[in-house]
């Protein structure tokens, strides 16, 4: 079963900030409201990048490169997650943090 | 006792007005009325953070309030003169006089004579600093150049408030652009509210700041737009040795400098360098290469007596005389929508 997540829809459409006193709708409180239950089940899951006014590099790293510091495996987490967005340096980026959060 | 007849109170009463009538001073040029003694601060022509004669004049002006409302006296802030104000320098103001009355609260007691300027009037009526200064007016905004200033503030990394300052320029400006300057943006939010309040202000004033404030602005000028943020905390050069102590030790070990400007010009390159947390430190590599990506922008980071300027992809280093103590960005992008590389 593949949970559907839509960023702007389901989360913000401003994403903003890195640990969850930074702000509402930080990478942290995206991590753990979304990303670490499906991901525990080891179930997959789609994330649409697309209809957020942007995001951050603090809110990117610490939502996708702080599963890596939680524990999970960047492979596991590269083959659990697929990424859907219009910009596709967004997907690259996010990949970076994934692989360096794992060195 | 005697009763007192209705004559002798009215009498009384002709008297106290009399004598509180002569104990007022009046300026029978302006009209101004002072029944207590304030202090009047003269407010500079021009309201402008980047020319380096405009700049030292507006901070001065700062230095000189914060003194006269730490000394307790009562300020009255002339603006007569002011004939033109930009983003950056109504920033630096404005943050000024809302961390002033935050600190010093009714103590603080500044006030203000308008400006003869309408269009100075204008501005000072759009960015709050009326409201602040409770200054009774009712001018509505009606200059072209003015209409467009947009202001917000806050103490956290809050994207909603983006939609305050650039929410209406959907259409105006490339989405691509929406999501850079977004990017930049929050970005600023989350370094103010990590590094910019870690220590105390070099302002004299010995305060401890209870919120990680920021403002930022915009504003229309010649066929672009400018988007100003600006916290006042400890500055770059400040908080660098701090938050990234071996980043410091490179930069004294190789390229040992005191200036502000090359700090700020080594912090904003060395986003992928070691840092005591690694996965951090990449907030001011990414407001710099926000205007990478969009074509005809222009960007200046101040913080202290430094500035790094990005102008048409050329850097260039400043060192100012005097501190805005706190930092400063400035993004001016073009309005057209479709300016992206």
């Amino acid at each position: 079963m593949t949970v559907k997540i839509s960023i702007a829809s389901d989360f913000s459409r401003h994403p903003a900030g890195r640990v969850i006193a930074d702000g509402p709708f930080s990478g942290e409180s995206f991590r753990k409201k979304f990303l670490e239950p499906p991901i525990k089940n080891d179930k997959h899951i789609t994330i649409d990048l697309d209809g957020t006014r942007g995001y951050g590099s603090s809110f990117l790293e610490e939502a996708f490169g702080g599963l890596i510091r939680e524990g999970f495996l960047p492979e596991r987490v590269k083959e659990l997650i697929t990424f859907k967005a219009s910009d596709q340096s967004l997907i690259q980026e996010i990949l970076e943090y994934i692989d360096d959060a794992g060195k | 006792m005697k009763r007192v007849t209705y004559e002798s109170r009215l009498r009384n009463r002709r008297i106290v007005a009399k004598r509180a009538r002569k104990k007022a001073k009046v300026n029978h040029r302006s009209g101004y009325v002072a029944r207590v003694k304030r202090y009047i601060l003269e407010a500079p022509k021009i309201f402008c953070a980047y020319n380096d004669k405009a700049r030292c004049e507006l901070l001065d002006f700062l230095a000189k309030l914060r003194n006269q409302v730490r000394a307790g006296g009562r300020t009255l802030i002339d603006f007569s003169n002011t004939t033109k104000m930009n983003a950056g320098g109504v920033i630096l103001f404005k943050a000024e006089v809302d961390r002033l009355i935050r600190h010093f609260g009714i103590k603080s007691s500044i006030r203000c004579k308008a400006p003869k300027s309408a269009k100075v009037k204008q501005v000072l009526q759009k960015v709050g600093v009326f409201d602040a200064l409770k200054f009774p007016s009712n001018i509505v905004p009606k200059h072209s150049d003015v209409v467009h200033w947009n202001c917000a503030h806050g103490t956290m990394a809050d994207g909603e408030k983006y939609e305050d300052v650039l929410g209406g320029y959907d259409g105006t400006i490339a989405q691509a652009v929406h999501s850079e300057l977004y990017k930049g943006i929050t970005e600023a939010m989350a370094n103010s509210v990590h590094h910019a309040y870690i220590g105390m202000r070099k302002d004299g004033l010995q305060l401890k700041e209870e919120a990680n404030d920021w403002w930022m602005f915009s504003q229309e000028r010649e066929g672009k737009l400018n988007v100003v943020f600006y916290d006042v905390g400890i500055g770059i050069p400040e908080s660098l040795p701090r938050t990234r102590p071996s980043l410091w030790e490179v930069m004294q070990r190789f390229r040992f400098t005191k200036k502000d400007s090359e700090i700020i010009k080594f912090a904003a390159g060395a986003g992928k360098s070691r840092t005591e947390k690694k996965y951090r430190g990449k907030g001011l590599p990414q407001i710099v290469s926000t205007i990478h990506k969009i074509k005809g922008s222009n960007l200046i980071v101040m913080s202290n007596r430094g500035a790094l300027v990005l102008n048409n992809g050329e850097k260039k280093s400043i060192d100012y005389k005097k501190s805005i103590y706190g930092t400063l960005i400035m993004w001016e992008v073009p309005l057209s929508p479709n300016e992206v590389k």
